[in-house]
């Protein structure tokens, strides 16, 4: 069912469509003859006062810059300030005296067409495509903008009709490829719409992002059908963009790179992985992008790429693969680039606990770098040494590059010294997720010493989640008064490993909340965890009590809105999001 | 949910909010105000509470034109644990509270009418079809009432007699699937609903599909004239009442039975077999999609489509027209128009005698409508989904609990509780 078109919205579009054509119609308008000064000032009048929105005075100045020069800008410009007056049958008789002199005008037929299109003459409409095609025999374009017009009105069998009227009147449809790959998205034709675009991207390659909107709601059940006519031989780099296209937005950026990553090297297909990358760099997926980067480097992709492939890396916590990536900059890397490389590489190096390998950058290329620089990598100097689990070193070197009360305050929580950290965390102000943890904890708690939730934090520091969840949990023992917060901290972190033992020992957790720490502020997370854990498994009815009980038990709780949603989608009540 | 007045110190308002929740459980009032204006956060949840209470044997008023519709249930233990699951504010009443609410109610346009019987509703719809592309089924599904489907062979049959109230959607009774053929003739969607159809056609002893559709609209006229309610929405309140004036000829286009339409196909419709409907010009070209002039708005007709506007909904008298004003209660009385294959109904192909229920001001076509019709009653909506105003094929399916105070949906859902209502005889 077709909507309704509100004005400003099809005013956009209208001239959206007249500046794609008046790009599309390079050869009409080569044909035109060049602005002369008087008409290039009567045009930039009838410019002006239809950006002011007088569109009657724009009519008569653009009438008068007509009879001076440039036919295509004045019958756009003529036909916007006509639809904005509501006067859009006034440009018929104009049109139909200057095909007159130019009856395959494509501009004046595209103009003519649309208009009657719009005006809803769909048999004077239907006539002026015919006379135009009869115009101009072998041509493909009055079939294209008639099949156009007819898309965008859904109307797919006429659309259907003059596409097969061009097979039959043209001798090579790859023209009209597109369009025909655009008919049949919209019949629902997926697999046949899917091999148009392929063959239409050969010629026409910056379609694909076009292919990727029309194949875009293609059901989840054609989407394997669509995978194999895309990423069927030879390897095409179209064929691949728009396969890789569709995967992003399908929320599956490591199939899209699968698709991208098989396309034979040459210099477009390296442009498209670095392209690809800084893509996916957007979504966050950082090893995705890291091996995009990679692969265009090894062919011919420019030096700077190599730099934002180290960064890929160093996002996906991959230390040692920006390393190795930044290796062939060599000891002493050109002074273009020499801080941004040392820097990565001192962050590198920290983030895998070598202290003496940041150390070392700093002692060779201290006096080089600027100040800002210098202080970074030397308080990355600490951290190693944190993330190497030498707490005491790292507070000589602090000592020794001068006061950092961020790692200070850290070093205090990891050695367990809940006192100082609860001073030192709340003055830093900082809102990462374990900062944030932490003082809750320190906050929730009256402990003074906590060797366990000190190593805890540690551990997360030193991204080993496994220990972080099993130390978080022998925490409970020695800080009771926040055993539910500490129990929570470690399901979370425990149901964010991708791997199924996570995921049961998250499911224990939140139930040891739910059942003895009924009064936490935990426990309405806790149920709805639980709740969420179960529906994961097909237990709907498990998840529908316990969202029950987090309902009736919580009534007040700021997540009693989720939870309703959750029992409407576990009660099969509201449609799953599509 | 209990509202309750809190005090504005945070310690002492949780302390209050506690034993408020606590004191609810065990001392009871004697009802239960279910608020249906502005205090409501859960109409549509509330018509499946009041719904599920009659199923499950209580007995409940509907108090029309009290606070956009209040229902009043007995205090129980069941009813606040819904309410409080789904999110539902019910007010707890004392005795004289309600008496002064029944004061209330006597001296205004106002009435208390007894809901005793959850009726038994079937949906006409096929049995694969998912709730979500029915107005009907997405609210009954959100709204937690039970429902059966039934389709062409359980009507044929002589099932209908089973069921109290019959909900019927965009199906075409013309048996021409909505003139689609002009537009999706090839899709591979609309070849297996036009395959299947033909197949049931054919099973059940039928030649074409408009022979199918025309036997079920037959069985739907029955329905209701041994005393069973309708409720139409969309295509099918036009194409039924096609259906059943074309039992003497053929109004289905050659694309659709093989046979082209009969000539001066007008002057052979029997109208008075008809629900609502009289004098309608029967739209003869199969290129046209459009049925009749019984739509007002031809969404599917660039040249004749009409604009979306606004409709406003009757104020009826509470005491003197009790169904009528069952049917309109709302917290809205103007709501956005939505189209559907059949958005509304020209004022010139309405029967005298039908009662419009909602109107859009100074147009030619009316959006809501009832009439008796033998011992039952029918009622049609215009439109597809009232959150869905423009509703194109393909689109995302509306999910309601973004919606759960839709003034438009509350029409459909007045519809699926007035069976409940006690007949009182009517004093006019």
């Amino acid at each position: 069912m077709p909507r309704s078109s509100r004005n400003g919205a099809a005013a956009a579009g209208l001239i959206a469509i007249a500046l794609s054509l008046s790009l599309a119609c390079e050869r009409g308008k080569a044909q035109q003859p060049q602005p002369t000064q008087p008409t290039a000032i009567a045009l930039t009048r009838a410019l002006d006062l239809e950006s002011n929105g007088k569109y009657r005075e724009a009519v008569a100045a653009f009438r008068e810059a007509l009879a001076l020069g440039p036919l295509t800008t004045v019958v756009l410009g003529l036909e916007r300030v006509y639809y904005q007056l509501g006067q859009s049958d006034s440009l018929l008789p104009l049109l139909r005296s200057l095909l007159a002199g130019r009856p395959r005008d494509p501009t004046l037929r595209t103009v003519q067409l649309r208009t009657l299109v719009m005006l809803h003459r769909d048999f004077d409409a239907y006539g002026t495509f015919i006379e135009w095609a009869n115009a101009s025999p072998r041509e493909s374009t009055p079939f294209r903008e008639y099949a156009r017009l007819l898309l965008d009105q859904n109307r797919t069998a006429a659309a259907d009709s003059v596409l097969q009227l061009a097979a039959k009147q043209l001798s090579n449809m790859q023209e009209l490829a597109a369009e025909l790959a655009q008919l049949r998205a919209a019949l629902g034709l997926w697999v046949p719409s899917a091999q148009a675009w392929r063959d239409a991207l050969r010629t026409q390659p910056w379609l694909d992002q076009s292919g990727v909107y029309a194949l875009l709601s293609a059901p989840a059940a054609k989407r394997d059908s669509l995978r194999a006519v895309l990423r069927d031989a030879p390897i095409e780099l179209g064929a691949r963009r728009l396969l890789a296209g569709l995967e992003l937005r399908w929320n599956a950026p490591a199939e899209a790179w699968s698709s991208l990553r098989d396309v034979p090297p040459n210099d477009s297909t390296t442009a498209a992985w670095v392209e690809f990358a800084g893509e996916v760099e957007g979504l966050e997926a950082w090893a995705i992008a890291r091996d995009a980067y990679d692969a265009a480097l090894q062919h011919g992709a420019p030096a700077s790429v190599r730099l934002k492939a180290a960064g890929a890396a160093l996002n996906g916590r991959d230390p040692a693969s920006a390393i190795t990536l930044l290796q062939p900059y060599g000891e002493r890397p050109d002074s273009a680039v020499r801080q941004e490389v040392l820097l990565l590489r001192a962050r590198a190096h920290s983030t895998l606990g070598h202290a003496a390998a940041v150390r070392g950058i700093l002692q060779q290329f201290g006096d080089e770098l600027s100040l800002d620089i210098r202080d970074e990598i030397a308080r990355e100097i600490a951290w190693a040494f944190v993330r190497g689990g030498q707490l005491d070193s790292a507070k000589v070197a602090i000592a020794a590059t001068g006061d950092d009360p961020r790692a200070r305050a850290w070093i205090a929580l990891y050695e367990g010294d809940l006192q100082a950290a609860r001073n030192k965390l709340r003055q830093l102000g900082e809102t990462t997720a374990d900062a944030v943890l932490a003082q809750a904890l320190l906050s929730r708690t009256r402990a003074i010493r906590s060797q366990m939730a000190g190593q805890a934090f540690l551990a997360l520091a030193q991204r080993d989640s496994a220990r972080a969840v099993d130390l978080f949990v022998s925490a409970v023992g020695e800080v009771e008064d926040a055993a539910p917060l500490l129990l929570a901290a470690a399901a979370r972190i425990a149901s964010a490993r991708a791997d199924s033992s996570g995921a049961s020992k998250a499911l224990m957790l939140w139930e040891r909340i739910v059942l003895r720490h009924a009064s936490a502020p935990e426990a309405a997370e806790a149920d709805l965890e639980w709740a969420r854990a179960l529906r994961r498994t097909g237990d709907s009815q498990g998840a529908i009590a316990r969202l029950e009980h987090l309902l009736l038990t919580y009534p007040q709780s700021a997540l009693a809105p989720q939870a309703r949603r959750e029992l409407d989608l576990a009660r099969n009540a509201i449609p799953r999001a599509f | 949910m209990i509202r309750v007045l809190l005090p504005p110190r945070p310690f002492v308002r949780g302390a209050v909010l506690a034993i408020a929740l606590s004191v609810s459980r065990v001392a009871f009032a004697q009802h239960l105000l279910i608020p249906m204006d502005d205090a409501q956060r859960q109409h549509l949840k509330a018509y499946g509470l009041m719904f599920n209470a009659l199923k499950e044997g209580m007995r409940g008023e509907w108090l029309l034109n009290y606070r956009g519709g209040a229902f009043l249930l007995p205090d129980a233990l069941d009813v606040r644990r819904k309410a409080t699951i789904d999110g539902i504010i019910v007010e707890p009443l004392a005795s004289a509270a309600v008496v002064a609410l029944r004061s209330e109610l006597a001296g205004s346009n106002m009435d208390a009418v007894p809901l005793e019987k959850a009726p038994k509703i079937a949906v006409y719809t096929p049995k694969e079809a998912p709730p979500w592309d029915d107005a009907v089924t997405l609210a009954l599904q959100y709204a937690g009432i039970g429902y059966d489907k039934i389709w062409d062979e359980e009507v044929v049959k002589g099932e209908l007699t089973k069921y109290d109230w019959v909900h019927l959607h965009h199906e075409d009774f013309t048996g021409q699937l909505n003139k689609l053929y002009l537009g999706f003739r090839d899709t591979p969607w609309f070849v297996q609903q036009r395959d299947q159809l033909l197949l049931t056609a054919k099973q059940l002893g039928f030649a074409t599909i408009p022979m199918l559709k025309g036997a079920v609209a037959e069985k739907i006229r029955q329905f209701v004239e041994r005393g069973g309610f309708l409720f139409a929405m969309c295509g099918a309140t036009e194409t039924l009442g096609l259906a059943i004036a074309a039992h003497q000829t053929d109004i289905a286009g050659s694309f659709a039975d093989g046979t082209p339409i009969a000539d001066d196909v007008d002057a052979k419709m029997d109208w008075e077999r008809a629900f609502a409907f009289n004098r309608a010009h029967v739209e003869p070209s199969p290129f046209v999609n459009a049925m009749s002039d019984i739509d007002g708005h031809q969404v599917n007709v660039p040249a004749r489509r009409q604009p979306l506007g606004q409709f406003t909904l009757f104020a009826f008298s509470a005491k003197l027209d009790p169904v009528a004003t069952m049917l309109v209660q709302d917290h809205r009385t103007v709501i956005p128009d939505f189209y559907g294959v059949t958005t509304s109904f020209s004022k010139s192909t309405l029967k005298s005698g039908v009662t419009v229920l909602a109107y859009e001001e100074g147009a030619p076509w009316v959006k809501y409508i009832h009439g008796d019709y033998g011992k039952g009653s029918y009622t049609f909506l215009g439109g597809h989904d009232p959150e869905d105003p423009q509703h194109n094929i393909g689109a995302a399916p509306t999910d309601l609990s973004l919606h759960p105070a839709s003034p438009g949906y509350r029409l459909i859902l007045n519809n699926v509780l007035f069976p409940a209502a006690k007949k009182k005889p009517l004093k006019t």
